[in-house]
């Protein structure tokens, strides 16, 4: 090869490499950079009513601790930072809040969105426009409404873990948890607002008062939403019924007392549980037909239980299937008629199955709603008594 | 002329991978509200009509092998068909300028909020035209590369929202009867029609008997991923939020996790500024190639260069950019319908003066 031309060459993957190594800067993007330094993880979003129409807006900081290598971890440092705002939009107060805080507010890692009781019965449609627009926003967080102000549940934590909302994330995605508590993730949250026959949930959170004085809070039961407006709750035992329902869980537990005895509790424990919910509708009138099935197994008795006899078994059958019967036809009862909103989903599975008269029902639905018979056929199998012998 | 080759797969791929990533934002924006769950029957017209032109072109394309769709309508109609040829090469050019419009538009409004569309348009105009001038075969093999990339990640994608599906979505089927799903077919039928470009690019094609087949079987493998992510969409957000939403196989990614995975966004930008990549680099090259053509010029390359202004100019000016109005309108029925109209009537009409001339030539010993 001759000089000139391998000069031309080596020039040539000189100024290739140097161009490839001038490239790999921009690998980091030249545009919208996001500092980590200017960053804040937002863990949980909360919102509570203000006076005057106003909302009050508070968010939970992540306050990141630095690895003990980095000089970090000994230091006694808040785990987060609380930061509240009154505006009269959720993004007004958001850009109060990123004064206060000096930094830029990072929204996709939100875990919880919190709803104080009184804005949620005040009526929230409003605000979620919001969560609708913005694409910062993570879908995925789990919607919960608090019995107190959404500021003060998230400003006083008394959770295991630094982050409270971190560990509400993780109680809410575990399937195994007993269903006291409807768990609703954002993006199954707001389009329920737009529906008639399928309202919205949510979890709610509130206070239960421990010995020595220290308030615990607990999330459990479920609030329930007519149209933009909360309604009430459910208790953790109605809630259990709703999840069913709903399909949204197959395991629970009750407690039943036998016919004979029924002072003497048995506490359940059930699994593998299927419903079949069939709406069946005339022009103006509707029944629902709930068809349970499942498997339980007995945790704790108040008394001796001979299960290797026919009667004592049919009997504690019997009582086990009158207990899920009256648990589940008094929720549809609960949610139909004394709060008058479909959360259960009934109407949008007569739309599913029957579109036709699913058109006629659906301008009266609140009305039909009401007077919504529910015919609750419950069919449980006692599988298993522990690891004592059945005759115990 | 010695033209540059492209192998079965490699046509295929382009093709695939064109259509995928050309209806990833355009088509849902306005067939899931329209459609809903029943968009799969509108995505099944959408195949047929493309199927049907890819047929008549084919057809064509046999009677004057070896010539491009520029070349033969001049050749069949004379001056009349060089018009047609022109029709075509500007609507090319529109959907160049629309489609890069939409993958701007899309990236400053998600991805990178404070990046100016501007230079979204520029990057991709240059790598773009940079891969127009070096011919089709360089794009032929990027494209193979990318197809497996595109199926992978939405095979992962559809995986992972597995557990979060819910079937009785997509109840009821066909609620206000077959009308959404039959008016909802002009968007796929639009946006997959694109690939009339199959008519620049079968003259490229090694094994031209094969051509048809491979093209109807990319578009099948193409709607086929489309409506199973748009399906997923549904059954996940169900039909109202997804309904609702401007891109709704984005949301979709966003509301998909797996594990510790939770970012799946991520992976669908990858398969989309991808996938736009190799559709904008096919369409550059058909459209300076078929200028080329028109125009009696020895290369191709002069009509890249020459189109990069024209081009960004073009899409950096449409009326509709910051008119949602017009922006409405024309997405939603004029270019559906011009497209519609320029795909399926335009290229019918060569076909039946090419089917009479054929016949009148065939009785003339």
């Amino acid at each position: 090869m001759n000089p000139a031309r391998l000069l031309r060459v080596l020039l040539r993957f000189v100024v290739k490499a140097a161009l490839a190594v001038v490239l790999l800067f921009l690998t980091s993007g030249c545009w919208s950079k996001k500092d980590l330094g200017q960053l804040t993880v937002v863990a949980a979003i909360g919102l509570d009513a203000a006076p005057d129409d106003r909302i009050q807006v508070s968010l939970q900081l992540i306050n990141p601790t630095l690895p003990v290598a980095a000089g970090g971890g000994t230091g006694k440092r808040r785990a987060f930072a609380s930061y509240t705002s009154e505006a009269d939009s959720i993004y007004d107060a958001l850009e109060k809040i990123r004064q206060q805080a000096k930094k830029s507010i990072f929204l996709p890692q939100t875990r919880t969105v919190l709803i104080g009781e009184r804005l949620a019965r005040r009526g929230i449609d409003k605000y979620l426009d919001y969560f609708w627009r913005d694409n910062q926003q993570n879908l995925t967080s789990w919607v919960i409404v608090t019995e107190q102000t959404a500021k003060e549940a998230l400003e006083n934590s008394r959770e295991l873990e630094e982050v409270s909302s971190d560990e509400w994330k993780r109680y809410l995605n575990n399937s195994k948890r007993m269903p006291n508590t409807s768990a609703i993730k954002m993006y199954e949250f707001i389009p329920r607002f737009k529906l008639i026959g399928m309202q919205a949930f949510a979890s709610g959170l509130y206070y239960v008062t421990e010995s020595k004085g220290e308030a615990i809070r607990k999330l459990g039961r479920t609030a329930v939403f007519k149209s933009e407006k909360m309604v009430g709750w459910l208790s953790e035992q109605e809630t259990q019924a709703a999840q069913w329902i709903m399909d949204k869980s197959s395991i629970g537990t009750i407690r039943i007392g036998l016919r004979s005895k029924p002072s003497k509790k048995i506490q359940f424990e059930m699994r593998k549980i299927r419903v079949r919910l069939m709406p069946e509708v005339s022009d103006d009138h509707a029944i629902v037909r709930v068809h349970i099935t499942g498997a339980a197994g007995i945790k704790e008795s108040g008394h001796h239980l001979n299960l290797s006899d026919p009667v004592v078994l049919r009997e504690m059958t019997d009582s086990l299937n009158e207990g899920v019967d009256e648990l589940v036809t008094d929720t549809i009862r609960k949610v139909c008629r004394t709060y008058n909103s479909d959360i259960l989903g009934i109407g949008e599975r007569i739309h599913q199955r029957q579109p036709k008269q699913w058109e006629k029902l659906k301008r009266d639905w609140n009305n039909v709603l009401r007077d919504l018979e529910p015919r609750v056929h419950v069919d449980m199998t006692v599988i298993h008594a522990g690891s004592l012998r059945s005759e115990y | 002329v010695k033209r540059t080759q492209i192998s079965d797969g490699q046509f295929f791929f382009i093709i695939f991978v064109s259509i995928t990533s050309l209806t990833f934002f355009s088509v849902p924006t306005r067939l899931v509200p329209l459609a809903k769950q029943d968009l799969w029957l509108s995505m099944l017209l959408g195949l047929a009509i493309d199927v049907y032109v890819a047929y008549i072109l084919f057809w064509i394309g046999r009677k004057y092998a070896g010539k491009s769709l520029v070349q033969y309508s001049g050749q069949l109609l004379g001056w009349a068909g060089k018009a047609i040829g022109l029709v075509y090469l500007l609507f090319f050019f529109a959907v160049s300028g629309l489609s890069l419009w939409i993958f701007s538009q899309f990236l400053t409004n998600t991805l990178m909020p404070e990046t100016p569309e501007i230079v979204f348009t520029v990057t991709m105009i240059v790598l773009a035209g940079w891969a127009a001038v070096n011919g089709l075969e360089v794009i032929a093999r990027l494209a193979q590369l990318i197809a497996v990339l595109i199926l992978l990640a939405s095979l992962f994608i559809l995986l992972a929202s597995m557990p979060n599906i819910q079937l009785n979505y997509l109840l009821p089927q066909f609620e206000d009867g077959f009308g959404p799903a039959l008016k909802g077919a002009i968007y796929p039928g639009s946006w997959f029609g694109i690939c009339v470009m199959m008519g620049m690019l079968m003259p490229h094609h090694a094994n031209q008997k094969r051509t048809f087949r491979l093209k109807a079987l990319a578009v099948l493998l193409g709607t086929f991923i489309m409506t199973m992510l748009l399906m997923y969409t549904i059954v996940v957000m169900g039909p109202e939020m997804a309904g609702r939403m401007r891109d709704p196989i984005y949301i979709f990614s966003r509301i998909t996790h797996a594990a510790f995975l939770e970012r799946f966004d991520v992976l669908l930008m990858l398969i989309y500024i991808t996938g736009a990549f190799i559709t904008l680099s096919t369409l550059y090259y058909c459209l300076s190639e078929g200028a080329a053509q028109l125009f009696g010029s020895k290369s191709h390359r002069g009509w890249v260069y020459a189109l990069a202004v024209p081009l960004t100019v073009f899409t950096l000016m449409l009326p509709f950019r910051s008119n949602p109005v017009i922006a409405h309108n024309f997405f939603g029925l004029w270019f559906p319908l011009g497209a519609l109209l320029i795909e399926g009537g335009l290229t019918t009409f060569l076909f039946v003066c090419a089917f009479i001339k054929d016949r009148v030539r065939r009785k003339l010993p």
